[in-house]
């Protein structure tokens, strides 16, 4: 070093020392077991009407974001995330669904798997998580499986009544020795898949209930209720069509959100969702009757308790 | 990694995919180690505290808003451990000093002992570590990442001009100790850049 030097020189100087400076995977594996630790981290993303399986293969980028709207609570951060985007690309081969499908009608109802899919469709070696529900056909077995945290009706506004409803679990979603253990398995034994039975956790992750009217839609019902516990979760991020109507409303003392929106099926859903931030749930109405209209699903949530 | 990439990336974390965290380390990693490293004086020190550093962002990722750079702002989190790890070892200072009798770097607030032996083989090290805590964080990010007054202003809540003097400050201090070092005089007459 002389005098001479000036902060360009230094500057080479400074930057030698990180040569061979490299700690990804230490980092990575902390945040896992942190992650896996803290409930109050985990996040949810669900598409549509896919409830019942958590299907995570192909990751989150299939869905190109156009617009975002939001729901948010007291401090200011987004609860409820609807992304409007462009139609979703394929996420799965027909081959993979039928696989994933054939696994879940093995399992009975009230158990739960972890189901790992090897092949193109799954380059990150994702595994999913699955979980058969228990249906209740009346209210009061459902009632109480539910406990407190909801009040199912028998009715609701309108003359609906009770069809069916089930609870939804959560699981343990990071796992890593099982997830090792699993791509282990696949590889060594050439498997198409690879399936583990899994015990959900006892907390209440979702009320799911169905309701139909005098000439109801079946089986299918008439209006769904679907009671999201936000216990453990940051927030909720859903894709909505690009022709969807994503619209604020304002029901009970909250703000919520109407979305209206043709699924895959060609059939058009309507929703409305409102996060009480007092009972730290979500709340969300919906129909596939188009006879049904934005101003009646608004009253079956205002009457809800 | 550009701006668009990097939002990119942090959505997809946001999201719940923690592999592309991976990205972010990866862009960071090397750049945050020598702040740390010298910020320090330690490499061992340097290496653990780049790991909360990562892992702290990841926690706080919620918090970050866009009004400045995703890196700049990792590099606040990275002052303020750096920081919070130096103001610790001052008060545990007097017992080394009396264990391991040797001189300790006292001058300036958050100081700590220079125990790398590594890191005292380099002249400019030494005199960086000379440096108090804000004018080594002002002087690493100017001279190696090359942040403008503006952004630093945005990000330490001070304004350009302070920082700018600040900077000269620290810059003639550090020719200052190295002409010491070498022999020269310390009246000698550098101007800063």
């Amino acid at each position: 070093m002389t005098r001479s030097q000036q902060p360009d020189d230094w500057k080479q100087q400074l930057l030698a020392a990180a040569n061979d400076f490299d700690v990804k995977d230490q980092v990575l594996q902390k945040i896992k077991e942190r992650t896996n630790i803290s409930e109050g981290k985990q996040m949810k993303k669900r598409l549509g009407l896919l409830v019942a399986a958590i299907l995570v293969f192909g990751g989150t980028s299939a869905y190109a974001a156009m617009k975002a709207y939001e729901l948010k609570n007291e401090k200011g951060e987004a609860v409820v995330k609807v992304q409007q985007t462009a139609a979703p690309q394929e996420k799965s081969s027909a081959e993979t669904m039928k696989t994933f499908e054939d696994a879940r009608n093995s399992l009975k109802p009230g158990e739960g798997a972890a189901i790992y899919i090897p092949g193109p469709d799954n380059p990150k070696k994702r595994v999913s998580f699955t979980y058969i529900p228990v249906e209740h056909l009346t209210t009061p077995p459902l009632q109480k499986e539910v406990g407190s945290f909801y009040e199912v009706p028998a009715e609701i506004e309108g003359g609906y009544k009770f069809l069916k409803g089930h609870v939804e679990y959560p699981f343990d979603y990071s796992q890593p020795e099982l997830f090792a253990e699993m791509h282990k398995e696949a590889e060594k034994d050439k498997k198409q898949i690879v399936m583990r039975k899994v015990s959900p956790k006892p907390t209440i992750n979702r009320v799911f209930t169905l309701y139909k009217g005098s000439e109801g839609a079946g089986t299918d019902g008439d209006v769904y209720i679907a009671i999201t516990n936000f216990e453990g979760l940051k927030w909720i991020e859903e894709a909505a069509g690009e022709d969807a109507i994503v619209e604020k409303v304002k029901v009970q003392k909250y703000e919520g959100m109407y979305v209206a929106q043709k699924l895959l099926d060609g059939t058009e859903q309507k929703l409305v969702k409102v996060y009480q931030e007092d009972k730290n749930r979500l709340i969300e109405v919906g129909t596939k009757n188009p006879a049904l209209t934005k101003k009646e699903l608004l009253l079956i949530v205002e009457n809800l308790k | 990694m550009d701006h668009n990439e990097m939002e990119q990336v942090l959505k997809e974390v946001r999201a719940g995919d923690i592999d592309q965290f991976g990205l972010i380390i990866d862009a960071m990693q090397k750049p945050l180690f020598v702040y740390c490293y010298h910020m320090l004086g330690h490499r061992q020190e340097a290496e653990d505290a780049v790991q909360e550093v990562f892992l702290k962002a990841f926690e706080q990722l919620d918090s970050y808003r866009h009004n400045v750079s995703f890196s700049a702002w990792m590099y606040k989190i990275a002052y303020h451990h750096c920081l919070n790890l130096l103001n610790r070892a001052k008060l545990n200072r007097v017992v080394t000093f009396l264990r391991a009798g040797v001189q300790t770097v006292s001058r300036h607030e958050g100081e700590k002992k220079i125990e790398d032996t590594e890191y005292l083989n380099n002249p400019l090290h030494v005199a960086v570590s000379k440096l108090s805590v804000k004018e080594r964080n002002l002087l690493i990010l100017r001279v190696v990442e090359e942040r403008s007054y503006d952004e630093l202003a945005m990000l330490f809540d001070r304004k350009p001009a302070t920082l700018r003097k600040q900077y000269e400050r620290a810059l003639k201090k550090c020719k200052s100790y190295m002409l010491v070092s070498e022999g020269g005089d310390r009246h000698d007459s550098i101007s800063a850049t």
